[in-house]
């Protein structure tokens, strides 16, 4: 296991690098939705957004690097 | 003891892995405030701590000066109702935060975004987890919901954490325990101060013994200091493992681990999370970084928050530095002794000699015949500074026993805090702190100045 890096740097938490791959592919994919003009629906993708974007927090990842 | 993991990737990781990691993230965050906010900009360009100048952790802690709740206030009053320092735009923000004004200064006010609220909770559901808190467990909170930090974060964490929440903070004590029982909480939420009306109510109005009448197993603390023996009065009392964590209206900041507040006959530890995290413990005079097993205020820098970020956010909290190896759990993570955090503004310095009231605590609640006590220091006539301490007992205690009981506290209080103090029987109803949110003031410091 070891630190994941791009461009020689350190980026996430050692062994993360296929679930901050993942949770970056969810967030590309929802955020568009979180501007849609069905309110209830932009609430869920908001909240989506929100738990994506500080799950990659934890793993000490930047939404996009 | 089953080992517990919140975030496997950074439990397991070398230190040396994780502090690349919070360098990265201290990078970062700089830029991002940088870039985001006036506050910032200015004080890093005055400071010549601009983000390209900052290359390392090393850079960082010589470069960016210390800020203090005093720089938020001004910050506050100059661009109200945010601060400069708000780096989103305000229709991103879902929550604000304010202190409790207790401090007679101002109310810090700090805001949040969706993510914001995620990431704290988070955290708290860390220490959750490690106290073995499990969906299905039901929980009781003590502490009513308002404007006040951790009262929305705890709310909102435990929906996070699938268990069953008893929200109990606006009901008075009888409420509280009559709702425990009837859904059987198993965890409970509260200071330590409260702990102790709640357990006097339980006693005294519903004839409890609550270690046996209620099913509680598991206590979260937090918000005062304590000693060893205090927690090991409080588990016993209760019949439940006490577990310890520490925020402020800054963040959730740490936490115990599966080892609780006492462990194998010694405090436990609360760890930091470096990932999280750039905590610092600096001393209060020379700011420099104190040595493990040494007392210094708590400094952070949390990483990754978005609406109203801090860079070396001086706490005015004290606490014990530990080094990760202390605790033996394995998490590569340094750590705070539990019950050693207390306010630095809370400290009293009569005839010389410093003491937190906690310490007292510690002395006259080992006695199981004490319901509460207040402390008072004044001028005397010579312009001496006397200590006196009004004891109110619990009720059954004989009155022909209570002369002896106030000489030995006396004794004990002088022989463990340095200090002669004159130990009388209240002949009043002393306050009592049964809001879990009011912090104990037991000491009144009414010195003429």
């Amino acid at each position: 296991m070891s630190t994941a890096k791009e461009g020689g740097r350190v980026v996430a938490l050692p062994g993360t690098d296929e679930t901050v791959g993942a949770l970056r592919q969810v967030l590309a994919l929802v955020e568009p939705l979180a501007q849609q003009e069905s309110v209830l629906l932009r609430a869920y993708a908001l909240t989506v957004v929100a738990e994506t974007r500080a799950a990659l927090d934890h793993l000490g990842a930047a939404p996009v690097e | 003891m089953q080992r517990v993991y919140a975030n496997k990737a950074a439990e397991t990781a070398s230190r040396e892995e994780v502090e690349a990691v919070q360098w990265q993230k201290v990078r970062r965050h700089l830029e991002y405030v940088y870039e985001r906010s006036p506050f910032y900009r200015q004080r890093l360009d005055a400071a010549g701590a601009r983000p390209d100048k900052v290359r390392s952790l090393a850079d960082f802690q010589a470069a960016v000066p210390l800020m203090r709740k005093t720089d938020v206030l001004e910050d506050l009053e100059a661009n109200p109702p945010y601060g400069s320092r708000l780096c989103v735009s305000p229709d991103q923000l879902v929550q604000v935060t304010m202190t409790g004004g207790t401090s007679g200064v101002g109310q810090e006010v700090y805001a949040q975004t969706a993510a914001d609220v995620v990431r704290a909770t988070t955290i708290y559901a860390q220490g959750c987890a490690y106290a073995s808190i499990e969906p299905g467990d039901v929980v009781a909170s003590t502490w009513p919901v308002g404007v006040t930090a951790g009262s929305q974060w705890i709310f909102a964490s435990y929906q996070r954490q699938h268990v069953l929440l008893l929200a109990l903070g606006i009901y008075d004590s009888l409420t509280k325990l009559n709702i425990m029982r009837r859904f059987g909480a198993r965890i409970l939420t509260a200071t330590p101060s409260y702990l102790m009306q709640l357990e006097a109510t339980a006693r005294t109005e519903l004839g409890w013994n609550v270690a046996e009448d209620l099913p509680v197993d598991r206590i979260l603390i937090s918000t005062e200091g304590f000693s060893m023996g205090r927690a090991e009065t409080l588990e016993r009392t209760w019949g439940a493992k006490l577990y310890e964590w520490y925020g402020a209206t800054q963040g959730v900041l740490t936490a115990n681990c599966e080892h609780g507040a006492l462990y194998e006959g010694k405090l436990g530890m609360l760890h930091l999370y470096p990932h999280m995290a750039l905590m610092e413990t600096l001393h209060p005079e020379t700011h420099e970084p104190v040595s493990y097993g040494e007392e210094g205020e708590v400094v952070v820098t949390l990483l990754g928050v978005e609406a109203s970020p801090l860079l070396r956010f001086a706490t005015g909290d004290k606490a014990r530095l530990l080094p990760a190896e202390e605790c033996g759990c394995g998490r590569p993570y340094d750590g705070f002794q539990s019950g050693s955090i207390a306010r630095y503004d809370d400290m009293l310095k009569v005839r010389g000699v410093s003491f937190w009231p906690y310490m007292t605590d510690q002395v006259i609640f080992d006695d199981a015949t004490v319901e509460n006590y207040q402390g008072t220091v004044t001028t005397a006539d010579d312009g001496g500074e006397e200590l006196t301490v009004e004891v109110e007992f619990v009720a059954d205690t004989p009155t022909a026993a209570r002369p002896k009981r106030l000489e030995e506290l006396a004794a004990a209080l002088r022989s463990s805090i340095g200090l002669r103090m004159r130990v009388v029987e209240a002949t009043r109803k002393l306050p009592e702190f049964t809001d879990v949110q009011s912090k104990a003031k037991r000491w009144l410091d009414q010195r003429s100045r």
